[in-house]
């Protein structure tokens, strides 16, 4: 069984304590323990093509700036909420220098199929596909609870939204998903 | 296979957090005690099983981030010297001097003020009539330091207070204020006549 969330921040502060006092390798550990999560919430939220550079960025913000980080949300959560920032920032960026390549549902579908090779369960590349149908918040909402575990608290501090209402949107979500697997089955 | 959602709305919450390895114990094992006996629970477990199989973790080059990442900041963070302006010892020198050159400001201003108000009273003696420049003598009052000038024209002017002043030179100053009443009236009364025309016209615009 894995941490709960109180051991999760409990580690969490020691390897920031660690790295505070000069051990680098408490700074490898972190990176271990958080950067897998962060990559399938960027290539899930549609940018795929720069998963690698935005988990860098993500962290050495957080490194940068960890003095402002108040352990009142998990460390994880406070990941997500920058990685989260620069992704609308880029998207904002690209959106100003005309590159607009705005996430259509049909085009977040599209991008998925070529991937689907590296899905080999059937029911998972389904399940993908139903995923893709729903709105950007309700797929991240309901992709932070299913793959990350997260409370809807936390939820709600990475999407900016409330509890009730990723709770609401994690539900609908998952009533979306059903129907659309038991039309296609 | 159809799938519904259990009655059971608090333990459909868990679920995703049970998929994911995010439950303590007690509530792990409730989890389980109850996919035993509903079926419904147990096919959204499996929907949420695949959904983190279409979902992997997205394998990351940790060398490349952790070498980026700085080391932490220790000792003093500040070594950059700050301009000459915002130096905290010339900040304080430039609070003292402002003060100083205030202080000494108001102090040159209240002095002058009594020499203002004797020019003040002088001043009608110089407006008025023939506009000559009269001649003044100087009367030394009873008050050591009060200095008293009566002009060549009868009036007075002085830095000190009445109380001060010989019966003589009262009744000069008196004379200078009888004459001053002497002078024609300066109020514009051509002004005047059309303003209360307008009001016996318009006597409804009186209040607003």
């Amino acid at each position: 069984m894995a941490l709960t969330g109180n051991d999760e921040r409990a580690v969490d502060s020691t390897l920031i304590a660690r790295w505070k006092a000069g051990d680098q390798s408490a700074a490898t550990a972190i990176v271990e323990r958080h950067a897998s999560a962060l990559a399938r919430f960027a290539a899930s939220s549609g940018e795929r093509e720069q998963v690698d550079e935005l988990v860098q960025d993500t962290f050495v913000r957080a490194f940068n700036s960890i003095d402002t980080f108040r352990a009142d949300s998990a460390f994880r959560t406070w990941l997500f909420t920058i990685l989260k920032r620069l992704i609308l920032d880029r998207r904002r960026a690209e959106r100003r220098q005309g590159n607009v390549v705005e996430l259509e549902e049909t085009h977040a579908v599209q991008a998925y199929d070529a991937l689907d090779a590296l899905v080999a369960d059937e029911t998972a590349r389904r399940v993908r596909k139903a995923v893709e149908t729903l709105s950007p918040l309700q797929r991240e909402v309901f992709l932070l609870r299913v793959t990350d575990g997260m409370a809807y608290s936390d939820i709600a501090a990475v999407v900016g939204s409330t509890e009730g209402s990723c709770r609401v949107h994690y539900h609908n979500a998952m009533r979306a998903i059903k129907e659309l697997l038991n039309d296609d089955a | 296979m159809t799938m519904h959602d259990c009655p059971d709305g608090a333990m459909r919450d868990l679920l995703p957090l049970y998929v994911s390895g995010a439950l303590g114990t007690p509530d792990h094992t409730r989890v389980e005690a109850h996919l035993t006996g509903c079926a419904d629970c147990v096919a959204e477990v499996e929907l949420l099983r695949a959904v983190n199989l279409a979902y992997p973790a997205q394998a990351i080059n940790v060398a490349n981030i952790t070498a980026k990442i700085a080391a932490p900041r220790r000792g003093p963070v500040r070594t950059t010297r700050l301009p000459f302006h915002r130096q905290p010892l010339w900040r304080a020198a430039a609070s003292v001097t402002l003060f100083i050159v205030g202080t000494a400001t108001v102090l040159v201003v209240n002095n002058r003020a009594p020499a203002d108000s004797a020019t003040a009273v002088a001043q009608p003696a110089a407006v008025d009539g023939a506009s000559q420049t009269p001649a003044e003598t100087t009367v030394a009052s009873n008050t050591p330091g009060t200095v008293v000038r009566t002009t060549s024209n009868g009036l007075l002017s002085l830095g000190a207070e009445l109380s001060d002043l010989t019966d003589a030179q009262l009744q000069t100053l008196l004379g200078s204020l009888e004459g001053l009443d002497s002078r024609p009236q300066a109020d514009p009364t051509t002004i005047a006549t059309p303003i209360m025309q307008e009001r016996t016209q318009a006597p409804g615009r009186s209040n607003q």
